[in-house]
């Protein structure tokens, strides 16, 4: 079953036009990649794909649609790790992660129930009432993680959470998020500078470039001597 | 919050942002006299600065000229002598209730606009590398601003008291009876030219004090988005407390 | 993203009305406000008070010869005028910038992103609580400033003229009329400094700079939006003698 797909879609900033009718496709527990040159505009495209740039075409989320039923819609579907962390810097990590259930009015004690497991799965058991200010980079990082995973997303979104990070932490980073989302049964797509990293895990990789989002075939040494050429 | 640090707080920030303007009034004053402050960058702030603060102007000038035609008034309609009207609004709008109001929306604004612009090239780290390439950040970045806001003060000043005496006039003239040609009679009979020089003079002094303290407290932001805003909103408090006060050191002290 | 003060305005009373405004935040906001103010706008409404109280009375002499008249004028001049001023150009400074810039850090850090991907209008998490809270804290505000402002006025009465305070303070010339306009200009100065504040903090450009304008523009934005409302509520009870 597709849990993610895009269509039609065209991306602009000012004059610069970086995606002209482009579209991407994932199945339920399929890990896609996003490559592209820095600049390229993976984050746009990223933040277009959950409505907070303005794009031509469509996004579909387990078959609801922007356009039909609207973003927020798809938003409830989809679970985005942007950047930043973006961490409520006036909210304990447990009210951070707990926004979405309480918002949909979920009895308090199955919120902490369910807060409590992902947080323990996250190694954040001892954070649960400390705000962001208190937690290290990655320590944030995961919570955002958590909070982006807690209302059971079809979809996980990544803007390339690796970033700056040394490549054992990368190594470990890779693997919670790849092993909750396996857990979770969601599609995830991610964007990437770490090649060796995706050609290891992805089910699909696309380039980003010249306004169009190239879909690589084959297997990892196929997308190596492709990018190369 | 204790009582103590409710106290002490307070306390520690006054003595820190005066000594912090003292120090620059010192480097700027030093440099000014080795001529070593770049002048087209001074006239450059003075210009910004006067197309920065035009609309304010126009705004404050015309409550300026409500509340002194209001005051005027009072003593027209208590003792029906229309022939003071006019000095007594110009008294109040160009030389005390006038320089005041444009050196709170004066200091408002440009200490404001000095602390971001300084905290943000200090957040960015621009300022250091100024430094870096042995440049003097003080005559450069700070000197400039601190000599042109009293420059800049006097223009407004000036073009505020033509407008809050033209609304005073208008405003006697549309709810009061007092014709535009008594209260221009009245303002060249009895008016001083040494209250509007005070009055010009006052506005320089609020230009000054406040650029001296959005400066300290742009160039000693913390680092980071909080650490900017903290430091613009800070300079607008200490700038429109700072002349407040001396407003009523000027205004008591300087009786006569 | 709406953009307008008009616009926001509009989706600030549409969440009043709603009654979806987290309101223990709001009285947090009000409280904050309150004691963070409360020094800074006494102190600014004393000295500001005494100086135009001596002014006027070193006037008065001047041409008439007399001061005793003045303390019913200043008492209206002080309830209608610079008191309601005073708070608002001070909470302009203080509220408006502040609110600006903690807006600000918080889309320059992503959280404004985030409460947009949980399906929050940051208006309402962000803005909505300050804006009432400031409402409330300007209303609480106004008549200590009042009384500060008439006390300044008495003590450099008496240590200037020698008018006796009894001479001075006249509450026969305030009229119910004059308070109530006063809270009335205190309270929209304060929900307009904050609205404002809110608006430049929203349309902040996501970095050190921008949180920065982002507080400038708080700041003039406030006072200007005070001056211009000051000078239209002004005409609206003159011409509708309301109230």
């Amino acid at each position: 079953m597709t849990a993610l797909a895009a269509a039609g879609l065209v991306l602009r900033a000012g004059p610069r036009v970086f995606l002209d009718g482009a579209g991407l496709a994932l199945a339920a527990g399929e890990v896609g990649a996003l490559v592209g040159a820095a600049g390229c505009g993976k984050s746009l495209l990223v933040r277009a794909l959950c409505g907070l740039y303005p794009s031509e075409g469509e996004v579909r989320v387990n078959g609801v649609s922007s356009r039909a039923d609207g973003w927020e819609a798809v938003r409830a579907r989809t679970g985005v790790l942007l950047g930043a962390p973006g961490l409520l810097d006036d909210l304990t990590v447990l009210d951070n992660v707990a926004w979405r259930l309480r918002r949909q009015r979920l009895p308090e004690d199955q919120v902490r129930t369910r807060v409590g497991g992902l947080l323990d799965e996250f190694g954040l058991g001892d954070a649960v009432g400390k705000i962001p200010a208190e937690l290290s980079g990655g320590m944030q990082r995961r919570a955002a993680l958590a909070r982006a995973l807690v209302s059971q997303p079809a979809v996980l979104i990544l803007d390339d959470p690796t970033a700056g990070l040394d490549p054992v932490t990368t190594t470990g980073v890779v693997q919670l998020i790849l092993g909750a989302a396996r857990g979770r049964g969601a599609a995830v797509l991610w964007t990437t500078h770490d090649l060796a990293g995706v050609a290891a895990r992805a089910h699909r990789v696309w380039v980003m470039r010249g306004g169009r989002l190239d879909a690589l075939a084959g297997d990892a040494g196929g997308w190596a001597a492709e990018l190369a050429a | 919050m204790s009582a103590l640090a409710a106290v002490g707080r307070p306390v520690l920030v006054v003595t820190q942002v005066t000594g912090a303007m003292l120090l620059g009034a010192l480097r700027a004053a030093r440099a000014a006299l080795r001529f070593r402050v770049p002048l087209r960058e001074t006239v450059r702030q003075v210009e910004r600065s006067g197309l920065a603060c035009l609309p304010l102007t126009v705004f404050a000038s015309i409550s300026v000229g409500c509340i002194v035609a209001v005051q005027g008034m009072g003593y027209v309609r208590r003792y029906s002598a229309p022939e003071v009207y006019g000095w007594a609004a110009y008294f109040s709008a160009v030389r005390e209730v006038g320089p005041l109001l444009m050196g709170l929306a004066l200091s408002a604004r440009l200490g404001a606009l000095h602390a971001a612009e300084l905290a943000a090239m200090k957040a960015t780290d621009r300022v250091d590398a100024l430094r870096a390439l042995g440049v003097d950040v003080h005559a450069v970045l700070v000197a400039p601003r601190i000599l042109a806001m009293p420059l800049a003060a006097v223009l407004l000043m000036a073009w505020s008291d033509a407008v809050s005496l033209g609304s005073a006039t208008l405003f006697a003239w549309a709810f009061g009876d007092v014709t535009p040609w008594t209260t221009w009679g009245s303002i060249h009979k009895y008016s001083l030219w040494s209250d509007l020089l005070l009055g010009l003079a006052k506005a320089a002094m609020y230009g000054l004090f406040s650029a001296l303290a959005a400066t300290a407290i742009g160039m000693s932001a913390d680092a980071g988005a909080d650490g900017v805003g903290r430091a613009v909103m800070r300079a607008a408090v200490v700038s429109i407390v700072v002349i407040v006060v001396l407003n009523h050191a000027l205004t008591v002290g300087w009786a006569g | 993203m709406s953009d307008g003060a008009f616009t926001l305005a509009r989706s600030l009373l549409h969440h009043l009305v709603r009654r979806d405004v987290p309101l223990r935040r709001a009285l947090a906001a009000a409280d904050a406000t309150f004691t963070g103010s409360f020094l800074l706008v006494c102190a600014a409404v004393g000295f500001v008070g005494a100086s135009l109280c001596w002014q006027a009375a070193w006037q008065a002499r001047r041409v008439l010869g007399d001061q005793g008249f003045i303390g019913p004028e200043y008492l209206v001049l002080m309830t209608t005028e610079f008191a309601p001023l005073m708070v608002g150009v001070m909470m302009a400074a203080r509220g408006g910038a502040g609110l600006a810039a903690r807006i600000a850090t918080r889309k320059a850090t992503g959280q404004l992103d985030a409460l947009a991907l949980m399906g929050e209008d940051p208006l309402r998490v962000l803005a909505a609580p300050d804006v009432l809270g400031a409402f409330l804290a300007a209303v609480l505000l106004a008549p200590p400033a009042l009384v500060v402002g008439e006390l300044a006025g008495a003590v450099t009465m008496k240590l200037a003229f020698s008018v006796e305070p009894a001479t001075f303070i006249v509450l026969d010339a305030l009229r119910a009329g004059d308070i109530t306009f006063a809270l009335i200009k205190a309270a929209l100065f304060g929900a307009a400094v904050t609205l404002l504040g809110a608006r430049a903090g929203l349309r902040a450009r996501p970095d050190a700079s921008g949180v920065g304008e982002a507080a400038m523009r708080g700041v003039v934005d406030g006072s200007l939006g005070v001056l211009v409302l000051d000078a239209v509520l002004d005409a609206l009870r003159f011409t509708t003698g309301f109230p």
